[in-house]
């Protein structure tokens, strides 16, 4: 089983629009189905959990959701990033009757439980990283320069 | 050594996070732990084992072992008071 996790510059979206959230979910794990990272029962998968078990995090300033979904799913491990340019709504992880507006979304695929420990720390310390995330989001016309600070803070 | 039970959704990303916090934070606090990771719905069944369960997502069920929610460490806001509790907690 390879350890690599998959993340480069074309796992980062930017979604223009109103998609509704499952809408959204089903365009990032078709990314992820694309390139080889995941099975065709991913994107349902992953439509469950969040209905089941939501991962959206209130963070009082910009939130952010971090769909996921069981291991078996998951072929190559693999996250995709995605900018929004409108608020989609998810169901915070710990109050699930709770519906916040969310802007970065991080979607992740993991094979094995426990893994990529140091990536999941990335994640988790990017996310309350709020001021790089407002710069983000200021700056979300110029994908270039929000690539280059993702792959900085992730990879 | 105290035993706390770490469990988010599947067990599989928030549970990892949050167990190495939990591990750091209660180390630097002079408490040595075990950290033992499961999915939110293990809980019911697992928690009799342990001192103290921890959990990002919501978990709903009845268990004798104090339960605390785990979500700032995923979100950084009001951590230390999370810490604080968890320490409270282990040394009662």
């Amino acid at each position: 089983m390879s350890n690599v996790l998959h993340f480069n510059e074309s796992l980062i979206l930017k979604i223009d629009g109103q998609p509704e959230q499952n809408e959204l979910l089903s365009i990032l794990a078709n990314q992820l189905y694309k390139q080889g990272y995941v099975k065709n029962t991913y994107k349902d998968a992953i439509l469950e959990r969040e209905a089941a078990t939501p991962t959206g995090l209130y963070t009082e300033n910009i939130n952010v959701a971090i769909p996921h979904t069981d291991t078996k799913h998951v072929i190559e491990d693999a996250i995709v990033v995605a900018i929004l340019d409108n608020p989609v709504k998810f169901a915070r992880m710990d109050d699930p009757s709770s519906k916040i507006d969310v802007r970065i979304v991080i979607m992740l695929a993991l094979s094995q439980p426990h893994g990529h420990i140091e990536m999941l720390q990335k994640v988790i310390s990017f996310i309350q990283k709020q001021d790089v995330l407002e710069d983000i989001l200021t700056h979300s016309e110029n994908m270039d320069r929000v690539k280059s600070i993702i792959t900085q803070y992730l990879l | 050594m105290k035993k706390i039970l770490v469990a988010c959704g599947n067990g599989v990303a928030t549970s990892t996070v949050a167990g190495i916090k939990i591990r750091e934070a209660c180390e630097n606090a002079g408490i040595p732990v075990e950290i033992t990771q499961c999915k939110l719905m293990e809980v019911e069944s697992k928690a009799d084992n342990f001192d103290l369960v921890v959990t990002t997502g919501v978990f709903g069920g009845k268990v004798n072992t104090p339960v605390i929610s785990g979500i700032t460490f995923l979100t950084g806001v009001g951590v230390d008071k999370t810490i604080q509790e968890i320490i409270d907690k282990l040394n009662n």
